[in-house]
């Protein structure tokens, strides 16, 4: 099995379409692209068409790409740009033939994805357990007390992994608080 | 308290006395509560927690590199230390819902036969060989719907043990899935109940399986 590659020797890999450098990448991005095209496309099966449309792009593309830059960037522009194309697809099917708009209007639900995006990706950065506190306590609306009873574990210990998993977030995160303020 | 303690805790939605008066004399803090506000609501946000198929990796890995070589063989699943399942040319994709047009008639059908754990289900398969890739359409009712930390994964099988996934499904409906090997090498075409894990091998949980085979 190979060990984890820097971003650098990855897409170096990636370019040749070296399976485990693929897998790979798609570990570290995989589930932000998947989280653009569902929350995008409200379709499971379109969202995962979109991903698997997006690593083949990015294979496509990966030669005039730099390794030496962030890659998460140049994938979010290429996994937008294919749920675009994937809504227009679909809109297409759906409309009558007669009607040959060729511009199709976005949906709102295409805004803000970048920080969707990035959001996703940060959460990708913690631990299994940092992610399950983060879950819990945001999604599923638990206390700290509904969260230990749940998961079998010390109050004082989701309250500790609570408060890491919210640090280590907040600065992963800083760089959009700091575009906003 | 510093800023960073300040929108720690502000994010974590622990907003106590000390968080308050922390912002009402901060205007760093107080410049950064709509974003927080915002991330707030992002973590809140089901989408963001929905995950893809567990299989999407493969999926994915198998469609790049059967383009990036397309005379050889895409990469082989080093990761499943230990598992018998076969590194073939497989690019497996289940479109809940989606089959397509009329299709010509299958090249074999089968009813397969449920398990223990399925009663009451059923599942009905027609397949197509198509230029070494088999086309499968399954129709399935009766199994139990699944919630995000469980699938169910359809199987080929070869007589010699090797098995390569062909996809997988949560629920009822009539599926289509493709994947680059033939059935006669591959004869037995089942469906386990596979839990959310890194394990990539069939679960001992067999939901369908083909009439001759199983226990």
């Amino acid at each position: 099995m190979d060990g984890y590659m820097t971003d650098q020797r990855l897409l170096r890999r990636f370019r040749t379409g070296d399976a485990e450098a693929v897998r790979q990448l798609y570990g570290r991005y995989g589930r932000a692209v998947f989280t653009v095209a569902y929350r995008s496309l409200g379709d499971r099966g379109l969202a995962e068409e979109v991903v698997q449309q997006t690593f083949l792009q990015a294979w496509r593309a990966a030669d005039r790409f730099d390794p030496e830059k962030d890659p998460g960037p140049w994938l979010y522009a290429i996994a937008r740009r294919a749920a675009v194309d994937a809504y227009r697809r679909e809109r297409r099917h759906r409309v009558d033939r007669d009607d040959d708009t060729e511009i199709v209007a976005l949906p709102p639900s295409f805004e803000g994805m970048w920080e969707a995006w990035e959001v996703r990706s940060a959460l990708d950065k913690l631990t299994e357990d940092e992610k399950t506190v983060i879950e819990a306590t945001h999604y599923r609306g638990l206390t700290h007390e509904e969260t230990a009873e749940q998961l079998g574990i010390p109050v004082g210990t989701v309250k500790s992994r609570s408060h890491r998993a919210h640090r280590r977030l907040a600065e992963l995160l800083a760089h959009l608080r700091e575009a906003s303020a | 308290m510093t800023c960073e303690q300040c929108q720690t805790l502000y994010l974590a939605g622990d907003v106590g006395p000390a968080v308050e008066s922390h912002m009402a004399g901060c205007a760093s803090c107080r410049s950064s509560r709509s974003a927080l506000d915002r991330l707030r609501n992002e973590l809140a946000d089901p989408t963001l927690w929905e995950l893809p198929a567990p299989d999407l990796a493969e999926r994915v890995v198998a469609e790049v590199s059967a383009k990036a070589n397309p005379a050889g063989r895409p990469g082989r699943r080093g990761r499943v230390a230990g598992s018998i399942v076969a590194a073939v040319a497989a690019v497996a994709v289940i479109a809940a819902g989606v089959v397509a047009g009329r299709s010509p008639a299958p090249d074999w059908e089968v009813a397969l036969v449920a398990g223990e754990t399925a009663r009451g289900a059923s599942a009905h398969v027609e397949g197509w060989l198509v230029d070494g890739t088999t086309r499968m359409r399954f129709d399935v009712s009766g199994v139990e719907p699944l919630g995000p930390d469980e699938y169910y994964e359809v199987w080929l099988t070869a007589d010699d043990g090797r098995h390569v996934s062909a996809g997988s499904f949560t629920s009822d409906g009539v599926f289509e899935t493709s994947i680059g090997v033939a059935r006669s090498d591959y004869p037995r075409v089942w469906v386990t109940r596979e839990p959310v894990d890194d394990d990539l091998g069939p679960s001992r949980t067999v939901i369908f399986d083909n009439p001759g085979y199983g226990r």
